[in-house]
């Protein structure tokens, strides 16, 4: 079993009873709720916490993307990887992920990836997502072209990685005379590939097909759900005639330890029920825009999105479904083996 | 009243015993299913007034625009390639490719003489529809048409807005409003705006309602046409009806007071009533 020490970097110092007056705290909330000064303190914090990761030896630290939000305050994630990588040895960086369909040339992201891998000398691990929903309202690319745009630009970037270039791409939404890559990766034939989702049917077959073999990442799901996905990723591998191991499995949850359960849960109450209530949460236009499910995941959805968690969580809930896992160091290690041993991870 | 002469041309949600419309795809290779609606049409040509619909926010069924509009005239109103019980062929994938769909589609019927009314989306398609080939077309009704865009005269965003208040900034008449928003929507019609929904955003995401290229063509509009707005259009501001009517030439515009973005659901009366002087202008 491996450990990541993942970060989001919310703006922390978010006033958030003016910020409720908004539909979101993403893509409408005014820019003019960021203070500089404490934004750039948060970087700087920020940065401390990823780079200490190493020291406490974790396998991976990891940022990821997102955009005109307060959720996450890394439009481009490889800057703060890069930084990472100077203040580093051994450890991996994992951006997990970039939003593939959002941009109009996917060859800068093999581009950029290449020099992280390069810089950091095989050190990256990278995730592909679709981006949420609301970031199709902030960059106006159309959600109904998401899926097919994710995959074209996903077989795009591993052809730039794997074979020899220049090469001519001719796609739908991507067309190249030129691919032609430099630098080339480091690692052979690239970087890891991993896939960070909330368990859409598609995506887990997708990611399971022999050819990719991607690790599977369930985000800040239940523990039930988390179960579910992972079992449907296993029973995918087992049509395609292989195995799953374990490697290929991964749960993304917050963990907050403090040296007894009582004091942890006190610590952790007002971040923790702030990343689920204001800081995540999205309407329904905002989370699924027309397009960015397919019509029978849409449906689906539509019929239960109450069930959606758009209402508030408590951390005690959050703990009951875990969601969360939060307590004394005792407490937090008997969750995670549990987790561990429920989803047959080693 | 004396029944016009003219046919509906409905592309609809309901596919009716006309059956539905095929229409060969890039090579004659790839086909699109278009049902029609409603049951009106007689097969009478010429005169056939073809409404090209907004399919987002439309009901047809006992929508007493399409019960007055089809005692009047032959009414033809397909459901756009995508949208109600359209199939959705991957190889129509804008505004410009339903145009041509429909060229195909008025060939297929061999309709000739058509008045076209659109509204909202559907006044977008047949402005492009008739920037393209007007030969079988004798007149085109454009209300509150999406299409073209003025800078600094921005659109409402229908696409973030909440159903509650997209239904707000859609209608200005309470009445109508209270109704909208007491409806129960059963499953099916639930499915059915999913799929509508999936299909405005394909057409109409980006570039945000208005094709680039639309409204340079628009000189080439040689029919009579008539622009008709709701005076509080929230969606499409009234402004767009000016310019719309400057690049038309010989085009006139009518505003229709205390009115949203659909006057068919709004005004059905008033609107039917300036449709008909207008067609009636035209044929005689």
């Amino acid at each position: 079993m491996k450990f990541i020490l993942f970060h989001l970097m919310p703006y922390r110092a978010l006033d958030f009873a003016a910020a409720r007056q908004y539909r979101s705290r993403w893509t409408v909330l005014p820019n003019s709720f960021y203070d500089p000064k404490k934004g750039a303190d948060d970087y700087a914090s920020y940065i401390e916490q990823l780079v200490s990761g190493e020291r406490y030896g974790f396998d991976v630290i990891a940022v990821n993307e997102h955009h005109q939000t307060a959720y996450g305050m890394m439009p481009a994630p490889n800057l703060i990887a890069s930084a990472l990588i100077q203040r580093t040895k051994h450890v991996k960086i994992g951006i997990f992920g970039r939003a593939l369909p959002l941009v109009n040339n996917p060859l800068t992201i093999a581009e950029e990836f290449s020099m992280l891998d390069n810089l950091s000398r095989g050190r990256l691990v990278v995730g592909f997502v679709r981006g949420i929903g609301a970031e199709y309202h902030s960059t106006g690319m159309n959600p109904a072209h998401s899926h097919e745009r994710f995959h074209e630009a996903h077989d795009l970037i591993i052809k730039a990685w794997r074979d020899e270039g220049p090469f001519a791409f001719e796609g739908e939404h991507f067309t190249f005379n030129y691919a032609n890559l430099w630098p080339r990766p480091y690692q052979t034939p690239h970087p890891e590939i991993w896939i960070p989702s909330q368990g859409s049917a598609e995506t887990i077959q997708w990611a399971a097909a022999p050819e990719r073999k991607y690790p599977f990442v369930v985000t800040f799901s239940t523990a039930e759900a988390v179960e579910k996905y992972l079992n449907a990723y296993r029973t995918e591998a087992t049509k395609f005639g292989y195995e799953a191991s374990s490697n290929q499995l991964g749960w993304a949850a917050p963990i907050y330890v403090a040296d007894t359960d009582e004091q942890a849960l006190e610590e952790a109450r007002v971040p923790l029920e702030h990343l689920f209530n204001d800081y995540l949460p999205n309407p329904w236009e905002m989370l699924i825009p027309p397009g960015y499910s397919s019509l029978a995941s849409a449906k689906a959805l539509a019929r239960v999105r109450k069930g959606l968690g758009m209402e508030r969580q408590t951390i005690e809930q959050l703990i009951a479904k875990g969601t969360a896992i939060i307590g004394s160091p005792k407490t937090v290690k008997e969750k995670i083996m549990r987790m561990r041993d429920r989803n047959g991870a080693r | 009243m004396p029944r016009h002469s003219g046919h509906l041309f409905v592309m609809n949600e309901t596919a009716s015993d006309k059956g539905s419309v095929v229409s060969n795809g890039p090579l004659g290779t790839q086909r699109s299913k278009s049902p029609v609606f409603p049951s009106t049409w007689r097969g009478r040509v010429p005169a056939v007034s073809c409404f090209i619909c907004t399919a987002l926010t439309v009901q047809r069924n006992g929508c007493r625009f399409f019960e007055t509009l089809s005692a009047k005239f032959d009414v033809l109103v397909p459901d756009h390639p995508a949208f109600g019980q359209s199939d959705t062929p991957n190889w129509i994938r804008s505004v410009p490719d339903l145009a041509m769909f429909y060229l195909d589609f008025l060939e297929k019927l061999d309709l000739q003489e058509v008045h076209v009314v659109g509204s909202s989306l559907g006044g977008w398609i047949a402005a492009e529809i008739a920037t393209r080939n007007a030969a079988r077309l004798s007149s085109l009704s454009l209300i509150s048409p999406a299409g073209i865009r003025i800078k600094g005269v921005p659109l409402g965003d229908l696409f973030i807005w909440a159903p509650e208040e997209r239904a707000r900034k859609l209608y200005f008449d309470q009445a109508v409003l209270d109704r909208v928003l007491s409806a129960k929507p059963s499953e099916e019609e639930i499915d059915l705006q999913t799929k509508n929904g999936i299909a405005a955003a394909k057409y109409c995401w980006q570039p945000r309602l208005y094709d680039p290229d639309l409204e340079k063509w628009l000189h080439r509009i040689n029919i009579p046409t008539q622009i008709i707005w709701g005076a509080n259009d929230q969606i499409i501001p009234p402004q767009y009806g000016n310019q719309w009517q400057r690049q038309i030439t010989g085009s006139r515009l009518t505003i229709i007071d205390k009115c949203g973005h659909l006057p068919h659901v709004e005004a059905p009366d008033e609107l039917v009533g300036h449709l008909e002087s207008f067609l009636e202008g035209v044929t005689t």
